[in-house]
């Protein structure tokens, strides 16, 4: 049975409760933080890769869950480790092709400003209380993690893809992008106003099971 | 009003007018949100085609155009996601950029792939 290791993005989700629904539901799964560093330099994506890369899959192979940039780390170890990686799971991806020189900028402006003011007010989120956010954001902002469509089309493992319109930190375009480029990639397309799939841990959960199924991992 | 700034249209969309703002980065949209009347109304210059820093104004925006990307660009993509009438790759003639301040309109209504700003 293949270890799937469940990473959520800097915005704190609820990637626990989905490990813990995942072994519910009779699956080997394990959450990991890959966000603990306060070190810009620390944080590339194939630091966030190895993050999934450490995870004992016991020879079986492993399943990279990711939401948000830890997306991004999840498409990241499948490149870096295609033959340990078993198939991706990818919640509202946020890294195309090149630098996103923009998310620096958003770094700059949150230490400015106070993170506990400014990423409330940039993010619509609380500021992670254990984290520092803009250190993540410098570091991934000037990393590529993607050179343009070919890096995507040489993804080989069975793909689930989970998007919502109506998103501005996280727009459809990038999971568009994958959806076209990666071969084998499912595509689940919220609906906006709906509680997010990421949000119902339980209910993800069971998608990614059948998912699972279907790809026979 | 009369024509300063074509560019490509995002959707069909008809006319709308508001007061123009540049945005240049985080600091700017901060700044608007802690204004008395926020982003309402504001038809937000960007220069960036990525621009994910409009993330918590979006909604509130008159219309955004852009100097730069496609309309498949981020943001040309977040303004169809919000119904917000966007231009790309906006250029402006002899006149120049409108002021921040100024009240303009954008015309995302002609036929074809055109959309204009006016002032």
């Amino acid at each position: 049975m293949a270890t799937i290791v469940v990473c959520e993005g800097l915005l704190r989700g609820r990637a626990h409760d989905l490990a813990a629904a995942l072994v519910d539901g009779g699956h080997r799964a394990v959450y990991v933080d890959p966000f603990t560093s306060d070190d810009p330099a620390s944080y590339t994506f194939d630091a966030l890769a190895a993050a999934f890369d450490l995870a004992d899959d016991g020879g079986d192979g492993i399943v990279a869950v990711g939401g948000s940039l830890a997306s991004a780390g999840a498409l990241a170890f499948a490149r870096r480790a295609p033959e340990r990686c078993a198939a991706l799971v990818l919640l509202h991806p946020v890294v195309l092709y090149g630098p996103r020189t923009e998310l620096v900028d958003l770094a700059a402006a949150v230490r400015r400003h106070g993170v506990e003011s400014a990423w409330r007010r940039l993010f619509a989120h609380d500021p992670p209380p254990d984290r520092d956010p803009a250190a993540a954001l410098e570091g991934l902002g000037g990393d590529v993690l993607l050179a343009g469509p070919g890096d995507l089309a040489a993804v080989t493992q069975p793909t689930l893809l989970i998007a919502r319109a109506g998103d501005a930190l996280h727009a459809m375009d990038v999971a568009t992008a994958y959806w076209r480029m990666i071969p084998t990639t499912r595509m689940i397309n919220e609906v906006p106003g709906d509680v997010a799939l990421w949000d119902r841990p339980a209910d993800l959960a069971v998608r990614i099971g059948d998912f699972l199924r279907e790809v026979r991992v | 009003m009369q024509v300063v700034g074509r560019g490509t249209k995002v959707f069909g969309h008809a006319p709308v007018r508001g007061t123009w703002r540049a945005l240049e980065g985080p600091d700017d949209v901060l700044a608007l949100m802690d204004g008395e009347t926020g982003a309402e109304g504001v038809v937000a210059l960007v220069r960036e085609a990525g621009a994910t820093f409009l993330a918590p104004i979006y909604h509130e925006l008159t219309a955004v155009v852009c100097t730069n990307g496609t309309p498949s660009s981020h943001i040309g993509i977040v303004s169809r996601e919000f119904h917000v009438p966007c231009v790309m790759a906006a250029t402006f003639d002899g006149h120049g950029e409108p002021a921040d301040g100024d009240t303009v309109e954008v015309d995302c209504s002609i036929d074809g792939e055109e959309g204009v700003v006016r002032a």
